[in-house]
């Protein structure tokens, strides 16, 4: 009984409640016509390749996947209705492996039908795996010896570097491991393009005299877009 | 892949050891060919197609790409876009490579295309000219006898899963041990009385048809008269290597009809 009495208050508390609220209508923002909708990469085996567009941030993410070795990529640009972009969709990017390793300034521009103007810029990665070298001098305090290669009386000294993850040579594409020889001071003093190129070994030549003096050296792999550096020096000498 | 670095190696040093006078040509890029042509379904022959005019019997050439969809020249940094169809890369440009996204070795790789390649030898036609793998020829096949194995050729004798795309089609058994589109006499075989320096490494081309897939997924069929300029029917060493010559037909419906006319 006591329970209906309460019940038959409330109801018209609720109901005086309810009346009193006001409707506030929220508008819906209008969105920028300056957007870029969406960004794929056409030029690929079977499904494109999505890079994820930020509006706020103004960039566009594409990880490329790293086991094509994508040289050019061919995107297609979606933008707001009436809105054009620039570069167009479609407009290839060439000598992509140089920007992955030392960035793209690539910006696109989307004009609205309204004129104004948004800025996108063109973020570009992989997730190609980390390589990891084997060091050739195990010991830091007993460098290993590597000796000259002479080239004009066709005497060639080779040797391995192996560790894990190198990317295979890609002839057509040229796309080649390369070896540097970094001093004590830091500074590369010769890079070598190999050609002998496996996921686990690189077969190397030992650079000549002219090319890389005697001394230390710590040997730097860069294959594709991913680079390791022996922690241990190795000592380069004429025999 | 070794084996081939050597045998690189080996013509890279014929070469050194045969050139008279090397002279050092700048590259020039072509400039990139803009116009569009619109290419329907029919039968085309290109005449004295630029490849590289600077190759010699020693090296490999740069490849040179080619669209039969547009008629144009593709520049190699498009190598992963669908824009090309065939490559000629190799010895003399004689190696035909397709654009196949999928293909391992293909240069396409990593790219959009769908291409393959197949070479139809037709044993009518061969036994004309053609001995063995690697034997001078009865005699140098005549135009006609290329005309007739295009001709023969009506669609694709072949299902999509028997195209090659890793591999390309050369040099008959030069190399690889496979049927090639092409004789190079290396010694000069053909012409045993004939001075060496004019017969001896000569590319004579061999009348086999080759089914094309483009990388947009058309079918084709080609027969290349000759990689000399102006097309000689009987070269020599005198004539300038790197000029392509072939017919082909292209069927733009996405069917396998190539009795074109």
């Amino acid at each position: 009984m006591k329970i209906k009495h309460l019940l038959l208050l409330a109801l018209p508390a609720i109901m005086l409640a309810a009346a009193c609220k006001k409707t506030e209508t929220i508008e819906v923002p209008t969105q920028a016509s300056n957007r870029i909708l969406s960004y794929k990469i056409t030029n690929v085996p079977e499904e494109p390749v999505y890079g994820a567009v930020n509006d706020e941030k103004g960039t566009i993410t594409v990880i490329l996947p790293y086991y094509y070795y994508l040289t050019t990529i061919q995107p297609e640009i979606a933008v707001s209705e009436g809105a054009t972009v620039s570069p167009a969709s479609g407009v290839l990017i060439d000598s992509i492996t140089k920007k992955l390793t030392e960035g793209a300034n690539i910006e696109y521009v989307v004009t609205g039908k309204d004129g104004s103007k948004a800025t996108y810029k063109l973020l570009l990665t992989t997730q190609q795996p980390d390589i990891t070298l084997d060091e050739l001098s195990p010991d830091p305090a007993n460098p290993t010896v590597l000796y000259h290669s002479k080239p004009a009386t066709f005497e060639f000294n080779f040797f391995d570097i192996t560790g894990k993850n190198f990317i295979p040579q890609q002839e057509l594409l040229g796309i080649f491991s390369t070896i540097s020889y970094v001093s004590e001071q830091g500074n590369v003093v010769y890079t070598a393009v190999n050609g002998d190129n496996y996921t686990t070994r690189i077969g190397a030549t030992v650079p000549s005299a002219e090319q890389v003096p005697e001394g230390l050296y710590q040997i730097r792999v860069t294959s594709y877009t991913r680079t390791a550096t022996m922690k241990n020096p190795v000592k380069i000498q004429s025999l | 892949m070794q084996k081939t670095n050597l045998l690189c190696m080996a013509l890279a040093m014929f070469a050194i050891a045969c050139s008279k006078s090397d002279t050092d040509t700048p590259v020039v890029n072509p400039p990139e060919d803009t116009t569009t042509v619109d290419v329907k379904t029919g039968v085309y022959t290109l005449v004295n197609l630029a490849a590289d005019t600077t190759a010699t019997s020693g090296a490999a050439a740069k490849a040179f790409y080619y669209s039969l969809e547009d008629q144009k020249t593709i520049p190699a940094s498009q190598v992963q876009t669908a824009n090309w169809d065939i490559a000629f890369t190799g010895t003399y440009n004689s190696t035909i490579l397709i654009n196949n996204g999928k293909a391992k070795y293909s240069p396409g790789y990593g790219g959009p295309g769908l291409g393959g390649i197949y070479l139809v030898k037709d044993a009518a036609i061969d036994a004309e000219y053609y001995v063995g793998p690697q034997k001078p020829f009865k005699t140098i096949p005549a135009r006609r006898l290329f005309d007739s194995a295009f001709a023969h050729v009506k669609t694709v004798p072949v299902s999509d899963d028997q195209l090659l795309t890793n591999d390309g089609i050369g040099l008959d058994y030069f190399g690889p041990s496979t049927d090639g589109w092409a004789f190079y006499d290396f010694y000069g075989l053909q012409f045993p009385d004939a001075n060496p320096d004019s017969v001896a490494h000569i590319c004579y081309s061999m009348p086999r048809t080759l089914i094309i897939k483009t990388a947009k997924g058309h079918y084709a069929k080609m027969v290349i008269y000759s990689i000399y300029k102006g097309a000689p029917e009987l070269p020599t060493r005198s004539n300038k290597p790197g000029f392509v010559t072939f017919k082909y037909a292209i069927q733009k419906d996405g069917s396998k009809q190539l009795d074109l006319k």
